[in-house]
């Protein structure tokens, strides 16, 4: 296993400097935009696995729920798996976040819009960062249950936010900033978005799995010091 | 501001590329920090079983 | 039937719980006419401005006002280990959240009743469109507001920060909805635009949130 791990972090590497290189030396600039346009080859990436991630956050905390009172060491993992999967989330929707901003203020001129897309995409992000804190400030028995129960919350949430927005802008359209970002993309310009799209999402996989295994050696150590505390006071 | 000289476009201005490669700094700090502070709890955890003086 | 009568039963204990100290209706009403009052002088609104801008401050004020009350809603089930015998309870412990619920949302339709007397004296407010559709969205909307703002305090009875975690967890969840009423209560004061679709999704959120916010709440209080 271990040996597995150490050749796909090797491979990420691989695939995240080839990635590097292709998006900044081999693809043309933009016709329109200049080299800012290469942002996009991070920012996709990015903004895709912060929506793919939640929802495996969302799978585990309904196992999590589903498994505790039945299977209570696979309810565990599930619960390692949730927060492996929202610490990934938050860092993935972070960086779209601050790649999008960092992109649309020479491009758009403005730093930020109140449209379907991004609103939706800051309220996965706020909704995942009370997430974190409600497994940090809740007392130990219940962090599981209660994580799980926000999470069930956002992943209903998040596609209403967006809807409701949506609809909004076509009762009062904002200003349209030319398409959006990926309407312009010549095929030039495809490898550079595919070797990024695969070398974050192995990166994601690889970030996961280690996180899982932190969390799972955790978990671990709490049930030891269980053990060792009620085998003292027998 | 062009350090490595990227394909030169005509519509680049400093900040853009000031912005470019700030998001692009911004992305592989954050995410090789974040790797990094796991590994660091993992070794440190490795440590502990497989050789290390008990905690 | 019995179902209902648990319900009524906690709605009727929350309510005289509150009529006798008062405490959460004071709080609100007091702190809405603050709001009301520092909004009004920071942006001296005319007539016609006052008309756009009434729906965003009142929905403003009802979500902190009522952030203040639920806290305390839930702590008084805190004393004397009430909380732990509702668990032990063989009643249902959606019923328990619903008159929770119903009884918050009571509270609160009093304090809008004062905040729309209010408004129309001092931002001399006057509907344009039709008025008896607030009726409507006003129910709903604090319906919206109440329903997860309760299930969310009871979220966060036992987290260490308290105060802070419960508009964490209910503000972002609740931004659909803000976004209906506030809408919709704009669009029937000013008649700029038809309210109808404001409305529909407000009554389906409201929907949607009270019917998984009933399922999982045993999950929650039983949670340890």
């Amino acid at each position: 296993m271990k040996l597995f791990l150490r050749i796909w972090f090797v491979a990420t590497l691989a695939v995240l400097a080839r990635g590097l290189y292709v998006a900044l030396f081999v693809v043309p600039a933009d016709a329109d935009q200049g080299n800012i346009q290469r942002i996009f080859y991070y920012h996709l990436p990015s903004a895709i696995l912060g929506l793919i991630f939640p929802y495996l956050n969302f799978a585990a905390s309904v196992a999590y729920l589903a498994l505790r009172r039945g299977n209570p060491l696979a309810a565990l993992r599930a619960d390692a798996f949730a927060l492996a999967t929202a610490e990934i989330t938050i860092l993935f929707t972070t960086i779209g976040l601050a790649t999008g901003i960092l992109w649309a203020r020479p491009v758009w001129g403005i730093w930020w819009t109140w449209d379907a897309r991004l609103t939706s995409f800051l309220l996965l992000w706020l909704l995942y960062v009370s997430y974190m804190m409600v497994r940090r400030f809740s007392s130990t028995g219940q962090t599981h249950t209660l994580a799980a129960v926000l999470s069930v919350f956002a992943a209903i949430d998040v596609p209403i936010v967006f809807m409701s927005i949506r609809w909004w802008r076509t009762q009062h359209p904002s200003p349209v900033f030319g398409g959006g970002q990926g309407s312009g993309l010549d095929h030039s310009m495809l490898p550079a978005v595919w070797w990024n799209l695969a070398a974050w999402a192995m990166w994601g996989v690889f970030l996961a799995a280690a996180r899982y295994r932190l969390e799972r050696l955790h978990q671990q150590q709490q049930m030891d010091a269980a053990l060792a505390a009620t085998e003292a006071t027998a | 501001m062009n350090p490595l000289h990227l394909v030169h476009s005509a519509n680049d201005t400093a900040m853009s590329i000031r912005h470019l490669w700030l998001a692009y700094a911004l992305v592989l700090t954050l995410q090789f920090g974040y790797a990094a502070v796991i590994f660091r709890k993992l070794c440190a955890h490795c440590k502990c079983k497989c050789g290390g003086k008990e905690r | 039937m019995t179902y209902l009568r648990t319900v009524l039963h906690h709605l009727a204990k929350d309510l005289r719980l509150e009529s006798r100290s008062r405490d959460a209706l004071n709080g609100m009403l007091f702190f809405s006419l603050l709001v009301v009052v520092l909004f009004s002088i920071s942006f001296d609104p005319t007539r016609a401005v006052s008309r756009e801008i009434t729906g965003g401050i009142l929905w403003t004020a009802i979500l902190f006002s009522t952030t203040t009350a639920l806290n305390q809603s839930w702590t008084r089930e805190l004393r004397h280990h009430s909380l732990d015998a509702q668990r032990l309870a063989p009643a249902p412990a959606s019923a328990l959240l619903l008159g929770k619920a119903l009884a918050n949302f009571l509270l609160v339709t009093i304090l809008e009743v004062v905040l729309a007397l209010i408004f129309i004296v001092f931002y001399n407010v006057n509907v344009l469109g039709n008025a008896w559709l607030l009726l409507l969205v006003l129910p709903l909307g604090t319906w919206s507001l109440v329903m997860n703002g309760t299930f969310f305090a009871a979220l966060s009875l036992r987290t260490r920060s308290r105060e802070l975690m419960l508009p964490l967890l209910l503000f972002p969840v609740s931004i659909p909805a803000l976004l209906a009423m506030v809408q919709a209560t704009q669009s029937i004061l000013t008649a700029d635009s038809d309210p109808t679709l404001w409305i529909k999704l407000l009554a389906g959120y409201c929907i949607v949130f009270t019917l998984v916010c009933l399922m999982l709440f045993s999950t929650v209080l039983a949670a340890e």
